[in-house]
């Protein structure tokens, strides 16, 4: 094998250590040393001090980078906020148990933007986080830490959490894939709670395969989250393999791209998908422009309640620490939810939520999958998105429709920029609970592409 | 946001639709933290009590 072992894939390195070609404690260390190696972009806030014991879990010891918003008893958990500054997680994340009892081993926690309030990590606590690809510019986020954990090899898989765009944005941007579950999919038990009714958190991973493996873990009814369904999780790895002959696809969102750079990668990707024997067709959609004001409203009205258990005293530093895009949120939350506001802006933006969630179901009785462009374009350098008030907001407005109707997506690399080695994804959407239609469809645009990498390493090796 | 028609268009209230979702009435000693536990990140506390600072002002 030519590749060193922390650029192999979560696959890749279960099959390995199975074969007796490598041992995972080599695989750990491996890890170890790309993340010393790749300090400079500020990817992990808290790293894991010893390896553990051998385990024989399906994941077997496989490093794992995870979200700092998720409590991992051991590690330090901030959200990347002053405010949780060296807290102690005294209980565990419903999902990060589930994936450290299949064998997961956390080897760090991964920087954000603070409280997952943003779309850049550049408004984390604890400075930003540069992307892999293109040091100059951001990840994305706000899983910022997260995708460039696996775009640097310095991890094998991440978990991440997304209320409207923070898996599949950076993931878009830093040339990996990101699976955004249905919401209550994925149990938020033990995750610092942001926009209660949207959060879901999910697998960021270097292939879809491995997403689909990771996907298959974290999912599942949980006692300690009430809106989890109680569904039966399938075998997501069913779903890999599958022809897409006669599936049908809209495509929605086109007309928003930046420049014609943007839109001729996008009309690539739709010819891709028709090579493969889908039928893809032009859909519209309900503008996505309406879900700007919808979910800067519904997410804000909820941080306003979240944020006020961070009182100082049970745990955490006092409400002083909270910095200026946490106060702006609490204030127009509070705002949107008063007497005499909430009517006006709360109840109303609820029901265009239900318009788009109309919308959603009458376009799903037309097409078996949406694909979509995830952002209307490149990552930004370091420093532009201070410039937007509501950066997140109009980055993130084509991936808000979905997110605010509770569906799953899943953004797979649809381009590489030769000039920036900056990258674009494909958002490619579901029905809830319909997690495998889009697994099935991103394997397979995956392998017959050239975008992703680690794919390309993989089939040249075979 | 405000130039959408909402005649009659129910306020969303969950997603998924799911609704009334109960757990059994019981406790559930998985779930509990120790005393030791609870008050581990407490900045400020003494004899087993969370000591916060004083908010009522004396009468003057």
């Amino acid at each position: 094998m030519s590749r060193n072992l922390h650029q192999l894939t979560l696959t890749e390195v279960l099959s390995g250590v199975e074969k007796k070609q490598f041992s995972m404690p080599e695989v750990q260390q491996a890890v170890q040393k790309r993340m010393e190696e790749t300090q400079d972009l500020n990817i992990y806030l808290a790293t894991a001090t010893e390896l553990p014991e051998e385990n024989t879990g399906v994941l077997a010891g496989v490093p794992i980078a995870v979200k700092d918003n998720i409590l991992t008893p051991g590690l330090v958990t901030t959200a990347s906020a002053n405010v949780l500054r060296g807290y102690q997680p005294q209980y565990e994340a419903t999902v990060a148990k589930r994936v450290r009892e299949a064998g997961g081993f956390f080897i760090g926690k991964t920087n954000m933007d603070a409280w997952a309030h943003g779309s850049s990590t550049e408004t984390s606590d604890f400075g930003p986080t540069k992307n892999p690809r293109n040091p100059e510019h951001i990840p994305g986020g706000s899983s910022g830490g997260s995708a460039a954990a696996v775009a640097a090899d310095a991890c094998i898989a991440a978990i991440g959490t997304e209320t409207a765009g923070s898996i599949r944005q950076p993931s878009a941007w830093c040339g990996t894939v990101g699976l955004k579950p249905t919401y209550g999919r994925v149990s938020r038990a033990g995750i610092v709670a942001m926009g209660s009714s949207l959060d879901s958190p999910g697998p960021m991973t270097k292939t879809v395969e491995d997403a689909a493996f990771l996907l298959e873990l974290m999912a599942g009814q949980d006692k300690y989250d009430g809106t989890t369904g109680s569904q039966p999780v399938p075998r997501y790895h069913d779903s890999l393999n599958q022809p897409l002959k006669g599936m049908k696809i809209g495509f929605i969102y086109q007309e928003v791209l930046e420049d014609s750079l943007i839109q001729s990668a996008y009309e690539q990707a739709r010819k891709d998908l028709e090579k493969l024997g889908a039928v893809v067709e032009t859909a519209v959609a309900m503008e996505s422009e309406y879900a700007i004001g919808v979910y800067a409203v519904v997410q804000r009205a909820e941080v306003s309640s979240n944020l006020a258990r961070y009182d100082g005293i049970r745990y955490g530093q006092d409400r002083s620490h909270f910095g200026t895009e946490a106060k702006r949120r609490i204030m127009l939350g509070t705002y949107t939810l008063s007497k005499g506001y909430a009517d006006k802006f709360y109840v109303r933006a609820q029901q265009v939520r239900t318009k788009y969630i109309q919308d959603f179901e009458r376009l799903f009785s037309q097409y078996d999958v949406l694909v979509a462009p995830v952002t209307p374009g490149f990552a930004l350098k370091l420093g532009e998105s201070k410039k937007y008030p509501f950066f997140g907001e109009l980055i993130d407005r084509l991936v808000e429709p979905c997110s605010l109707a509770g569906l799953p997506g899943l953004s797979v690399p649809c381009f590489v920029d030769p000039k920036t080695n900056l990258t674009l994804g494909l958002n490619i959407l579901a029905p809830a609970f319909e997690e495998g239609r889009m697994i099935q469809v991103a394997h397979a645009y995956e392998q017959a592409t050239a975008w992703n990498p680690w794919v390309q390493s993989m089939k040249e090796e075979a | 946001m405000m130039a959408v028609d909402v005649a009659g268009v129910e306020p969303t209230h969950h997603t998924t639709g799911a609704s009334n979702v109960w757990r059994t009435d019981e406790i559930d000693y998985d779930r509990m933290l120790s005393q030791e536990s609870a008050l581990a990140q407490a900045a400020h506390v003494h004899q087993n009590f969370i000591v916060v600072d004083r908010v009522i002002e004396e009468e003057a």
